[in-house]
């Protein structure tokens, strides 16, 4: 079929004749639908059940981990809102396809005030804006059945009556202001014309409709309107078009203008095209957009300025042609005769396709993927927190030693004197534990509470600490005897051999030579004794036993917190590792699956 | 004038106020660029008008039809990369790049509306008036109290008697409105005057001098009511700009001149070394306290030892070698202890600064206490007394040395026996008191033990608290000095935060002021 330029009653003809070949092909991938369907379902039980089984793990040890905690449940929750919002809207959509399924969906996508209604209205009638009269006089069999499919309100009362009021009209609004806040089209032979509210309207609602159902398209057909094409929402919107494989057309609305004059005083305007050097700027233009955006080579669609107004205007001369709308009903005609039959069938393998790498990729709103960061960022603030708090708690600890080191000293220079060895024992622990406890606390509160374990018993029955004692000594004492007698003796033995020598004074002298000699020869005789002598007290020791003992205990009792927050955190770890893995397993297992409906995006 | 200067007064004090501190929160590039902006502007004293819009909505289109001359360059794509003056009814309107084009261009284009006075937002009449993103871009304008008019560009050609010719203008004010509301803008505040153009057909008219098309166009309806509102327009304008672009600047300096409190922020960080260093030191602390208490321990062991020989030089050794072993858990210790900024030295211990002088020969009675106590009553001392004793008895007394020498050597001979006959019954009372000056002994070379033990003890403590202050000292200098410079930076910026409040809140005050008394 070639692309030659069409009037519309040619295209509409043409349109039914193909009518019987469209399928929705929706049966192919039902089963893989289904199946995916299901396991997201359980993906998302399972995520929904599990965060409040990692919250009710206990405390965390940190603000640290509480927040990324929190960031991550916050997460999860956004992601399991957004999956079960993704499946609504794939749902929707499929079930708006398969209700149109023996039709090419071709779904008219812009900015507010693009011209949308009016294009439908020309494409159904042949004006952009048919009266109530022109209406009546159409006969139903002939003539497009008009419906509305949903409305930006979501009020059930709204939609019957905007559907009442459509199935009367058979027109879509077509005004200077905004009209549209509904999913409403026109049903052809061949051809379904859905014609979507506009994006970045004031009601933001509008927008959000329109995006809603874009996927249930075999065809998107891009508004740009020809006083600004190309902005920069509407490439947003054409990217995010392009990424989703959505085969899609760009028409240049409204490419016309007014030609004002004056004539003899009096002033005339004219509806004209814009010249066909513009429009070619403006085809260049958006092209040259198209170009930028580079999506994996992706081709760039069709770009046709049209003017509906031009075109009724001149339905039967040759300004049809001019207005681009033959080009554009030829184009359309080539696509439905072409490759029309083959998009309608791929559009729900494509969707199903999409959906499914949505969800297992690593996007921003939707991947499976920012889950498992986001677990992943967890197990790391988890790994950290540990890492700090272990920390903070041996600080505690070497702070506790300093502190319990002074207060043993204190304690045993007050308590030395008196021996006073019990309360030396009382105190010691009483203290020690009020200083471990009060340290530890400083340092990790929640952990402390978490484990739920004050210091207890500091001396355990297998330590018994020195007691205060006097510390003697057996010393050896030698004294050297002397006999006594022996210069008594010697003295009366001399003076009497004195005494014959010479007399009184040889007596004198006799005496002391005897005496000294009697001394001399009397000699002496060393006695030893053993005594005891006090050399102090124990109190050196008792300190040293006491502050031995309790910087081990202090060691001992911090290693055992630094243990059971380990063993803690070590279950939040584990427990967040297993929805990691089952995540994963999940991503996995549909990667492998989406090959049997065609290769990812 | 010199309401001028009045007006301009608050603006000027507070530039010259906040200009250093600006220079050292915006750089010192973006605040020469302020003063220069501010100065030039209040120097020149004329409002800019400028143009404003979507791309393709018109602007230059209408620039020409003003002008009544093809100046400013048209296109069906986004053209306009620059700004670009044009003069009009003695005012400078600036032509800019329109906004949301997939180009860069805007960056101009905003920063030009934040030096704007005046703005002409121009939108299209047959698409954008009914986008959200249009009424954002307007009620900033708003709220940044610029002067404004919203000038439709009639591309549908509607003419005054077409019904939807009113409707756009009452559809503008109602999105405005809502906008208004959605961002929280005083309603009263939500109004700009609304003129509908057509701007090609204006052109049109006035390049082929066809006065009814401008008249049709709208052209001149717009000339009239803009010469009427720039009329208005006048120095109070640039004041309420250069007071506005003032403000963000305050704003802006005021989040630089906050610490940023994050995990990671340098007050944690320092909290952190802190902490390290007070725990490593008070572990230091703890450990070498114990070692210091095993030091003396084992000196009261060893000192037992050398009690019974009751040599000072080996209850010196004994005290070396406690020294000796504290020494070594010394340098254990501090070397195994780290320290963000490194460990100094420690000292050792100097062991002739503890052990006092052993008990002396006066304080233990002789330098062989016993055996004196003893010979103090031996029959040689009394022999030697006697011996001296009659000496002397001899030298003094010489005559009756000689009438009684012959019974000196019986007497003494006498005496001796006597004495040794004494002494005898005596002996044993001698022994005892032998026995009680060796305990004395022994018990002062124990005090003398236990007393270098304390000494030791103290000695050692205090060498224990040198050494780990000093190995720790350059590192808590090093985290002292750190948090004197943050907590003094913190001070000069809540100082700086506080003239910057001071100044913003002035500018502020007579900008309300102004616009207040405009009203």
């Amino acid at each position: 079929m070639t692309n030659a330029p069409i009037g519309r009653k040619e295209f509409l003809e043409a349109m039914s004749d193909l009518q019987g070949q469209f399928d929705d092909a929706g049966e192919a991938v039902k089963s893989h639908e289904r199946a995916f369907n299901r396991s997201l379902r359980d993906l998302m039980e399972f995520l929904r059940h599990e965060p409040l089984a990692l919250a009710g793990g206990g405390e965390l040890p940190d603000d640290r981990a509480k927040e990324e905690l929190a960031k991550t449940l916050q997460l999860l929750d956004d992601v399991i809102f957004r999956w079960r919002d993704r499946v609504d809207k794939y749902e929707r959509n499929t079930k708006f396809h398969r209700d149109h399924g023996d039709s090419l969906l071709v779904y008219i996508y812009g900015l507010v005030k693009t011209g949308k209604s009016s294009l439908g209205n020309f494409v159904a009638h042949g004006r952009h804006d048919p009266d109530d009269e022109f209406v009546s006089g159409l006969t139903d069999k002939k003539n497009p059945h008009f419906f509305v499919r949903s409305v930006a309100s979501g009020n059930e009362a709204d939609f019957e009556e905007a559907d009442r009021q459509i199935a009367r009209r058979r027109r879509f609004h077509a005004n200077v202001e905004e009209a549209t806040d509904r999913i409403q089209g026109f049903k052809l032979p061949g051809l379904t014309w859905i014609d979507s509210p506009g994006l970045g309207s004031v009601t933001e609602a509008n927008g959000k409709l329109a995006r809603e159902y874009v996927d249930s398209a075999d065809l998107v057909l891009v508004t740009m309107s020809s006083a600004q094409p190309g902005r920069r929402p509407e490439f947003d919107e054409v990217r995010e078009l392009m990424g989703r494989g959505k085969p899609m057309m760009v028409l240049i609305t409204r490419a016309d203008e007014i030609a004002w004059d004056e004539v003899e005083g009096e002033v005339v305007k004219e509806l004209v095209m814009k010249s066909a050097r513009d429009r070619d700027e403006m085809t260049e233009w958006v092209a040259s957009q198209f170009e930028e955006l580079a999506l994996n080579g992706t081709e760039i669609p069709k770009i046709v300025p049209v003017s509906v107004l031009y075109a009724e205007k001149h339905a039967h001369s040759a300004g049809a042609l001019e207005s681009g709308m033959s080009e554009l009903f030829g184009l359309l005609r080539e696509i439905a005769g072409g490759s029309g039959v083959a998009m309608k069938r791929e559009t729900p393998a494509n969707n199903l396709r999409h959906f499914i790498g949505e969800v297992v990729g690593d996007g921003d709103k939707l991947g499976a993927g920012k889950v498992v960061g986001s677990l992943t960022e967890f197990v790391r603030s988890l790994a950290k927190s540990c890492e700090i708090v272990g920390t903070r708690i041996r600080q505690a600890g070497a702070l506790a030693e300093r502190d319990v080191t002074a207060m043993i000293e204190r304690e045993v220079k007050c308590r030395r004197a008196e021996r006073d060895s019990e309360g030396l024992r009382d105190a010691i622990n009483e203290q020690s534990r009020e200083i471990i406890e009060r340290r530890l606390h400083e340092a990790a509160a929640e952990v402390m509470e978490q484990i739920g374990n004050a210091v207890r018993a500091l001396v355990g029955p297998g330590w018994d600490p020195a007691e205060f004692e006097a510390v003697t000594e057996d010393v050896p004492i030698t004294v050297r005897e002397r006999t006594a007698t022996g210069g008594g003796l010697g003295a009366l033995l001399g003076a009497a051999v004195g005494f014959i020598a010479g007399g009184p004074a040889g007596a004198a002298a006799g005496a002391a030579i005897g005496g000294a000699v009697g001394n001399a020869v009397a000699g002496t005789r060393d006695k030893t004794m053993t005594m005891t002598v006090e050399i102090g007290d124990n109190a050196g020791q008792v300190a040293e036993e006491w502050t031995g003992h309790m910087r081990q205990v202090i060691k001992t009792k911090t290693d055992s917190v630094i243990e059971q927050m380990s063993a803690n955190i070590s279950v939040w770890t584990e427990r967040t590792e297993e929805v990691i893995g089952r995540v994963e397993r999940f991503r996995n297992d549909w990667r492998e699956q989406v090959k049997q409906i065609g290769e990812l995006p | 004038m010199r309401n001028a200067q009045h007006d301009a007064a608050p603006i000027r004090e507070s530039l010259a106020e906040a200009l250093p501190i600006l220079k050292t929160y915006l750089g010192v590039e973006e605040a020469k660029e302020l003063q220069a902006f501010i100065e030039t502007r209040l120097a020149e004293g004329k409002p800019t008008v400028m143009v404003y819009g979507i791309y393709n909505s018109g602007k230059s289109t209408l620039l020409n039809a003003l002008r009544g001359e093809e100046l400013a360059s048209v296109a069906n794509r986004p053209e306009t990369d620059r700004v670009t003056a044009y003069e009009w009814e003695g005012f400078d309107i600036l032509d800019t790049p329109g906004i949301d084009a997939p180009q860069e261009h805007e960056a101009v284009t905003r920063a030009q509306l934040a030096d704007a006075d005046v703005i002409l937002f121009v939108m299209d009449s047959s698409s954008t008036f009914e986008e959200a993103m249009v009424y954002d871009e307007i009620i900033k304008i708003l709220a940044a109290n610029k002067r404004l008019m919203i000038i439709v560009n009639n591309k549908n050609g509607l003419a005054v008697t077409d019904e939807p010719y009113f409707r756009i203008g009452y559809k503008i004010v109602e999105n405005l409105q809502d906008a208004a509301t959605r961002r929280g803008l005083a309603a009263d505040r939500a109004v700009a005057p609304v003129r509908m153009v057509d701007a090609k057909a204006g052109w049109t008219g006035r390049i082929e001098d066809k006065p009814s098309l401008v008249q049709a166009s709208g052209l001149a309806d717009l000339e009239r009511d803009l010469d009427i509102m720039l009329g208005e327009a006048g120095f109070h304008d640039v004041v309420n700009t250069v007071g506005e672009r003032m403000l963000g600047a305050f704003e802006r300096a005021i989040a630089g001149a906050t610490p940023e409190e994050s995990q990671d922020g340098p007050s944690q960080r320092l909290a952190a070394d802190e902490a390290k260093l007070a725990a490593e030191k008070s572990r230091a602390e703890s450990a070498l306290s114990h070692a210091r208490q095993k030091a003396v321990v084992q000196f009261k062991q060893s000192a037992r030892a050398v009690l019974d020989n009751r040599r000072p030089e080996e209850v010196e050794r004994a005290i070396l070698d406690s020294c000796e072993q504290l020494d070594r858990a010394i340098a254990a210790e501090l070397d195994l202890a780290a320290s963000p900024a490194g460990l100094g030295a420690w000292r050792e211990v100097d062991p002739s600064a503890i052990a006092r002088d052993a008990p002396s020969a006066s304080e233990t009675g002789g330098a062989e206490p016993g055996w004196d106590s003893v010979r103090r009553f031996s029959g040689a001392a009394g022999a030697q007394a006697a011996g001296k004793a009659t000496k002397a008895a001899v030298k003094m007394f010489p005559k009756a040395l000689g009438r009684f020498a012959p019974y000196v050597g019986p007497v003494v001979s006498i005496v001796e026996v006597g004495m040794a006959v004494w002494e005898f019954f005596s002996g044993s009372r001698a022994h005892e008191r032998a026995a009680e000056a060796k305990q004395r002994e022994a018990q002062l070379w124990a005090d003398y033990v236990a007393e270098s033990a304390e000494r030791l003890n103290d000695a050692l403590g205090e060498t224990v608290r040198w050494s780990v202050d000093n190995a720790f000292r350059a590192a808590e200098e090093a985290v002292r000095d750190r948090k004197t410079e943050l907590s003094s930076q913190a001070k000069e910026m809540a100082g700086h935060r506080e003239v910057l409040a001071a100044c913003r809140e002035r500018i502020r005050r007579h900008l309300e002021y102004m616009r207040a008394a405009a009203r």
